[in-house]
């Protein structure tokens, strides 16, 4: 605490934690539709974006370091190998963190080791967190130990400790990769200056690249704020690492480009071309041509400021693979809510503040304890200072630090809990009149459902059948369009008119006709829709309930239960072996069939917006 | 003037009920703690648990504070503590407020008796500052805390005696009003963080001062050595 740097550092890592933990009620109390500004158009936004990608990339220390340290025996660098794989596991549990906050299930969260779908990407991202989140526990366990009593397990810990970091290297390998892959499998989706089919191979090279400018910002950050003999030899080598790693990223993809015939597409002027001009200038081009020049490396802030530049480039480069570059092919608006940033710098922050923890108790680098032993004997010899305002003595250590840094972190708890966002703001997703016999446009996106009128017609016995699910005629209609009551893509929409009826029913005397006599006037009325209206509506059948209620059921909510039940039903019968009727796939599959359909129906419009 | 009332009510009232709860979930960790170094510091002293439970409960009944020097100082901080709790929880108009927002109400004090208290309260505050400025030994201890606190106190229930009868106030009704609520709001915000915390700590704060004042056995000579007169008689 005498150390009014490193203080007031944690004291802003506390206030981020505190705001994070009030958007955290918030999002696990309210759900998603509160919390961020995400839509199933935009479903991927900066928890995602940076929590996930980018914690994932930015946790590539890890893996880098113990390669360059233990596999390639580089033993200069080896003081900043406990501290990198620390950050990796960190890095790794935010990750875990981030997805439980993106997750719109979150409890469902173990699934993956269970419910095997081996055709995922995600599948095979969701086992290699697992897995390597396992390994860096494993290879983080030895600091802990060194120190303790339980010396026979700390010693198996290191005979354990070679094989644990090969199996890393190898699972980073993959998995560094497969955020890469997860991206492959979306081509209509990822702008072409991030789409390539080398996409698996280019995360790779560029987790390499961000791994070693990541260890190079936290040597750096963690000597400034401790006020430490920063460590300039080693600092200058890994710059000059990153300066020939960064090199090779930097061919990579612009042989990559070239390969593909998009280098035209970099200077095209549009705000994406642009936005990756930025990227590349940022995360690749100026880091590595500085840090190739020695003088530069000389430099203690020069190295800082080029790493962290770096760092803020690659981070911007996963945000834009996974989020930036798709909205030009959704067409649709994301810029996060400030709940989502506050939970991922929260996220950050509690990273951090662990991250102090463990390195002030345990050896991670063993001048941190000799540093906490001198700063207590300082502290053991000078006179106990007051609170300024309260007069009161806060204690010493810990004490005053679990008084002072609480203070902090419920303060900005009260405050986030007060401005946070307490209900979801009405989103008028309006019900787009379905068109054609074969297709079902879904909301305004380019969005279909593959449906073949005659198919169902034939099914349900003719054209008598009519009524089974068009269940409403207003004057005028052959089969009044859904959208007319179902208005709404999400949310229930009021179908009661009462001017109308006040008018129909002739003015102010007629109240008690619907209200009852004697009764106070509510909402609800005394008498039911359907006492009048019985003869309008359809009788119920097996597919349509009749209803009493002035609410309609929102589009997806009135197509879901009318097409569901049937299509598990039909889905068991084995005699039709349609095994696959009753999932999602079968109508929701745009792209493919619903895709021709639609075509086929109105040749005039080529394609969807926004595919190429 | 209005749009700071609507203020007020809205979004300052959740603030100040917000920093109140997780202040106090904040302070009684923190007491848990404390109560545990206290008894880690009697070490292997016996815990007379007993005698002071019922010697701390003994400290909430302002009877037995009826003796020796500072009766008056006894009397008026039992007047004011009384009409502290009752008034702000069972006045009618705060009862309707809350019922409002939340949903859950219960019985309130008759009017006359809500005055009643609140103008004994007043006159209790304004005892206290009196004796905090003119008694020796209670100048000595007070600090700026404690003055503005008395005072805030006074100024909520000053302005909350007139916001129930508007037509003996000289200011206009919404100036009066926004006082009470931003006074009583602060003093809401200021509790967890001021000494205004014994009214979430009273009943932790007795049992560590008669833990804590069993000294650990030998705990003299450490006073002694940090002191820099090691070997000396006390």
């Amino acid at each position: 605490m005498d150390n009014r740097r490193l203080f007031l550092f944690k004291g802003l890592m506390w206030i981020l934690a505190g705001l994070a933990a009030a958007v955290a009620i918030v999002r696990f109390s309210l759900g998603l539709g509160v919390s961020t500004a995400l839509s199933d158009t935009t479903p991927w936004g900066l928890w995602i974006g940076f929590d996930v990608m980018g914690g994932v990339a930015l946790a590539a220390g890890g893996f880098v370091m113990a390669a360059v340290v233990h596999i390639f025996h580089r033993e200069r660098y080896h003081a900043a190998a406990r501290p990198a794989i620390l950050t990796a596991f960190l890095g790794y549990g935010a990750v875990a963190v981030g997805l439980l906050f993106d997750l719109g299930l979150p409890w469902n969260i173990w699934h993956a080791t269970i419910y095997w779908n081996i055709h995922s990407a995600l599948f095979e991202v969701a086992w290699c967190v697992m897995l390597y989140l396992t390994v860096l526990a494993l290879e983080v366990t030895p600091t802990i130990l060194e120190r303790t009593p339980f010396q026979r397990t700390y010693r198996f810990f290191v005979k354990l400790a070679l094989p644990i970091m090969i199996l890393g290297i190898m699972l980073s390998t993959l998995h560094q990769s497969s955020l890469g892959t997860m991206l492959l499998i979306m081509p209509f989706r990822v702008h072409p200056l991030w789409y390539s089919h080398l996409l698996p191979e280019l995360f790779f090279v560029s987790a390499i690249c961000l791994g070693i400018v990541m260890v190079m910002v936290e040597s750096t950050v963690t000597s400034w704020l401790y006020k430490r003999e920063p460590e300039m030899e080693m600092l200058a080598g890994l710059a000059r690492l990153a300066s020939i790693a960064l090199a090779c990223y930097f061919v990579m993809k612009m042989g990559d480009l070239l390969r593909q015939g998009k280098l035209a597409m970099v200077f095209d002027g549009s705000w994406l071309a642009n936005l990756f001009i930025a990227e590349m200038l940022l995360s690749t081009v100026i880091p590595m041509v500085l840090l190739a020049l020695p003088a530069v490396r000389r430099s203690f802030t020069g190295m800082w400021l080029l790493a962290c530049c770096s760092v803020l480039g690659f981070v911007l480069d996963r945000i834009n693979a996974s989020g930036l570059s798709q909205v030009w092919a959704t067409r649709r608006f994301y810029f996060p809510a400030w709940t989502e940033f506050a939970i991922s710098l929260g996220i950050v922050a509690a990273c951090v503040l662990v991250f102090f923890f463990i390195q002030e108790r345990f050896p991670v680098d063993p001048h941190g304890l000799e540093e906490v032993e001198a700063e207590r004997k300082a502290r053991e010899a000078a006179l106990p200072a007051f609170a300024p305002f309260a007069q009161v003595w806060l204690g010493e250590g810990w004490r005053k630090a679990a008084k002072v840094y609480s203070f902090l972190f419920v303060l900005a708890l009260a405050f986030g809990l007060t401005v946070a966002p307490k209900a979801q703001p009405a989103v008028n997703t309006p019900a787009v009149r379905a068109v054609g016999a074969s297709i079902l446009q879904i909301g305004p996106g380019p969005r279909y459902v593959y449906f073949d009128h005659k198919k169902h017609q034939d099914e349900a016995g003719g054209p008598k059948s009519c009524a089974l699910c068009h269940h409403l005629h207003q004057k005028g209609d052959v089969g009044t369009p859904c959208v007319v009551c179902h208005g709404n893509m999400f949310l229930p929409t009021s179908i009661f008119n009462h001017e109308t009826h006040v008018a129909d029913l002739h003015g102010n005397a007629s109240c008690a006709q619907c209200h009852g006599k004697g009764e106070p006037i509510r909402v609800t009325p005394t008498k039911k829709c359907s006492q009048c209206h019985d003869k309008d509506m359809m009788a119920a059948n097996p597919v349509v309930k009749t209803f009493d209620s002035k609410w309609a059921p929102s589009y997806k909510d009135a197509m879901h239960k009318m097409c569901i039940p049937c299509h598990v039903e039909k889905a068991k019968d084995a005699a039709l072996k349609l095994p696959n009727l009753g999932r999602c796939g079968a109508c929701h599959n745009s792209g493919t069939q619903s895709e021709k359909a639609y075509r086929a129906e109105f040749p005039v419009q080529t394609a969807a917006p926004g595919r190429p | 003037m209005n749009t700071w009332v609507a203020w007020a009510r809205g979004p300052f009232l959740y603030l100040a009920f917000s920093v109140l709860a997780v202040g106090a979930l904040r302070q009684w960790a923190l007491a848990i703690g404390e109560l545990a170094r206290a008894h880690r510091m009697a070490g292997d002293q016996k815990v007379p648990w007993r005698w002071m439970f019922k010697k701390s409960l003994g400290w909430i009944v302002p009877v037995n504070a009826l003796r020796g020097t500072r009766i008056p100082f006894t009397i008026a901080s039992a007047v004011f503590h009384v009409g502290m709790l009752l008034v702000p929880l069972f006045l009618a108009g705060h009862v309707a407020l809350i019922e409002k927002g939340i949903g859950i109400g219960w019985p309130t004090l008759p009017a006359v008796a809500a005055d009643i208290l609140t103008l004994a309260a007043l006159a209790g505050l304004v005892v206290l500052l009196l004796y905090r400025l003119f008694e020796r030994a209670a100048r000595f201890l007070s600090g700026p805390q404690d003055y503005l606190l008395l005072v805030l106190c006074i100024t909520a229930f000053l302005t909350g005696y007139f916001v129930a009868h508007p037509e003996q106030s000289a200011l206009p009704f919404t100036v009066i009003y926004l006082a009470h609520l931003l006074s009583a709001e602060l003093i809401l915000v200021l509790i967890p963080f001021s000494k205004l915390a014994h009214a979430l700590l009273f009943a932790s704060t007795r049992i560590v001062w008669e833990l804590g004042w069993h000294f650990v056995p030998g705990g003299g000579d450490k006073v002694r050595a940090a002191l820099g007169k090691a070997g000396e008689p006390v």
